[in-house]
């Protein structure tokens, strides 16, 4: 574990008060809670402290957007004068803080970071990230039986990526500031004073505890994906996913660490001008794969959900040593048709031991 | 110059004509890009010369056809406008009985009086330049597409499902929250999801896909509680034409 710059303490009944107090430093994006009927929460700009949820099972969508919004302009175009301008590449924005972000999602942010830097750096997404503060909140258990985070070892917090991590210690949330930035965040706000010692043992305590919580729920070896995955490439267990499938494109587009996106037109009213966006996509989507020329590299829903599967654990693990499935378990609980990651790579696992026997 | 646009109406409620009549601020700037020549719901005056035709409602009758012929012949560009265009749509319910039975069902013992058969959508016998699904269609869409056609250049509506856009609302998913039957997945979206937005199953009013997943979806509603009547009824309310094709093409594979 990195050791935190500084530790500070915060009594529940004030977490109002900061709440507000961040509101003015920032524009707030925190989890609510949005169905009545059973727990369903999403990531939404704070303009009421009270909507604060920090007791949620995981989101709907990922905390992304408040990174890479849903539609963003690109370039406006002059179709009389010929010519185009591109917009801002480092957008001037208020700092951003996304608040109370459970550690699996942190370590997705860390992997698009990297993504975006990689290559061609998408300098728009990378200076969004940059002035966007992380508040990280540390889980104490599964949010509930489709994640399997501890499988992936995001239950943990990475060793950077958050500003502050919050641990929930009984009448109070222990804080961990980890960097510069998160001193401005705490700033000398009288209800976040220093900790006594009697709360960095609680703290320990605590986090012994969360360890035992968290149940091993894939017990295969995780580095071995991806050669799990090329063993499997022909296996039926695809053409079962496949006849499922509705190609719905919910388990992209809830994926934290997914990042496609569609380049539109739009014309202005005059149709002298206008402009180019991009917009969140899904490769789970008929189209997605169509080139020119009525050619589709990926025609099947069989083909479509391996290739989800494997730029989760066999692509980014080969490229960059890191996986792209955080074990958020969004996709399971977003699929209608109950295509459930866990038991996609439980079968990896498993079918590929039986190759190995064979 | 601009482009002369005429709207025609077949077997339909008109509520597609009324959608684009309720663009109201933004109709006034769309005439500085186009001249309307043909619209009973605004304009009395009529020509006969145009180079973008909507044509709304379903073919049911004999005598419409020769008609729909003389517009396709005069138009450049031919929009199927709302889904009874596209895809018969609602119309399409009473083709699931023999035409004189439907008949009898609604006009009695004065069914000889009306000539009405099965609706059909209108490429059925024409060729179709642009879609513009739904009931009512999108109005932006619309105005997309008038945006193109003004400028000569292709209108592409993405091949997404409603789900996408329920998805990237943030909205809960009604199907998974509440098992309310919703055909979201399988719908051709561009209506950012308006109906599960405000609690309402998609009922597929912008048309089933072309490459849907018919029978996973009739698969998963079941495990969501439907019954096949259900099932078939939710897929019949705008799509009794496509499913029919679609069962009858799964059956002979
Ligand atoms: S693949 Fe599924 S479980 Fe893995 S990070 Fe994406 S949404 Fe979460
Ligand atoms: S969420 Fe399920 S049904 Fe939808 S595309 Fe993904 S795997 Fe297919
Ligand atoms: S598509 Fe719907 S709104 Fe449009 S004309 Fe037909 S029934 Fe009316
Ligand atoms: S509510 Fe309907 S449209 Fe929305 S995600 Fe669920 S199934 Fe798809
Ligand atoms: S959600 Fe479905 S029923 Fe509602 S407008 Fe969109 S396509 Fe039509």
């Amino acid at each position: 574990m990195v050791e935190a710059m500084e530790y500070r303490v915060l009594l529940k009944k004030d977490i109002r008060v900061w709440v507000e107090w961040l509101m003015g430093k920032g524009e707030l994006h925190a989890p609510v809670a949005k169905s009545a009927s059973h727990p369903q929460y999403q990531f939404e700009k704070i303009s009421q402290p009270d909507t604060v949820c920090l007791d949620y099972a995981t989101t709907i969508l990922p905390p992304k957007q408040c990174v890479q919004p849903v539609r963003e302009t690109l370039i406006r175009f002059d179709r009389v004068a010929n010519q185009f301008t591109l917009s801002d590449q480092v957008p001037e924005r208020r700092l951003h803080i996304i608040f109370g972000i459970h550690t699996c999602d942190i370590h997705a942010f860390n992997f698009l970071n990297t993504v975006m830097r990689d290559g061609n750096a998408d300098t728009q997404f990378l200076a969004r990230s940059a002035n966007t503060a992380i508040i990280g909140l540390r889980c104490r258990q599964h949010c509930d039986d489709k994640s399997f985070c501890e499988s992936m070892g995001t239950n943990e917090p990475p060793d950077t990526g958050y500003d502050i991590l919050m641990t929930d210690i009984g009448d109070r949330y222990f804080l961990e500031l980890a960097t510069e930035r998160a001193a401005k965040l705490v700033d000398d706000l009288s209800c976040i004073p220093h900790t006594g010692d009697e709360d960095v043992v609680k703290w320990r305590q605590m986090l012994a505890d969360s360890k035992k919580n968290f149940d091993r729920r894939l017990s295969i070896n995780i580095e071995e994906l991806p050669a799990y995955c090329e063993a499997n490439y022909h296996s039926p267990m695809w053409d079962v996913i496949g006849k499922k499938c509705v190609a719905c494109g919910s388990c992209t587009l809830v994926c934290p660490t997914c990042y496609c996106f569609d380049i539109r037109d739009e014309l202005d009213m005059s149709l002298q001008g206008g402009e180019r966006y991009r917009v969140w996509d899904s490769c789970q989507l008929g189209e997605f794969a169509a080139v020119a020329g009525g050619v589709n590299f990926r025609r099947d829903r069989r083909d479509r959900q391996r290739h989800r599967v494997h730029r989760k654990v066999k692509y980014p693990k080969e490229r960059y040593n890191l996986f792209a499935c955080v074990g958020c378990g969004r996709c399971s609980r977003a699929c209608i048709a109950d295509i459930q990651m866990l038991d996609i790579l439980r079968q990896l696992g498993a079918k590929s031991h039986e190759f190995q026997r064979t | 110059m601009k482009p002369k646009v005429a709207f025609f109406s077949f077997s339909s409620c008109e509520g597609c004509q009324l959608q684009a009549l309720n663009l109201e601020d933004q109709l006034l700037s769309l005439l500085d890009i186009i001249e309307i020549v043909n619209f009973r719901e605004a304009i009395d005056d009529k020509l006969e010369n145009y180079d973008i035709a909507f044509v709304e409602g379903s073919i049911s009758r004999y005598s419409d056809i020769p008609e729909l012929i003389k517009i396709r012949n005069t138009a450049k560009v031919l929009v199927a406008f709302g889904s009874c265009s596209s895809q018969a749509g609602i119309n399409a319910i009473r083709n699931r009985l023999r035409p004189e039975e439907a008949n009898a069902m609604v006009y009695g013992d004065r069914a000889a009086w009306v000539e009405t058969g099965h609706a059909k959508g209108i490429d059925e016998f024409v060729k179709v330049d642009y879609y513009l699904n739904g009931c009512p269609m999108d109005r932006r869409e619309f105005i997309r597409l008038v945006k193109a056609a003004a400028s000569g250049i292709p209108f592409i509506i993405p091949k997404l499902p409603v789900c996408t856009e329920c998805k990237l609302r943030g909205n809960v998913c009604i199907l998974e929250d509440r098992n309310t039957l919703c055909l979201g997945a399988v719908t051709l979206g561009g209506c950012n999801a308006i109906c599960p937005a405000y609690g309402h199953p998609c009922v597929g009013c912008r048309g089933i896909l072309p490459d849907a997943n018919i029978e996973g979806m009739a698969e998963l509603l079941r495990h969501h509680g439907a019954s096949d009547l259900e099932i078939e009824h939710l897929y019949a309310m705008y799509n009794y034409g496509r499913i029919s094709l679609l069962t009858a093409r799964a059956a002979s594979r």
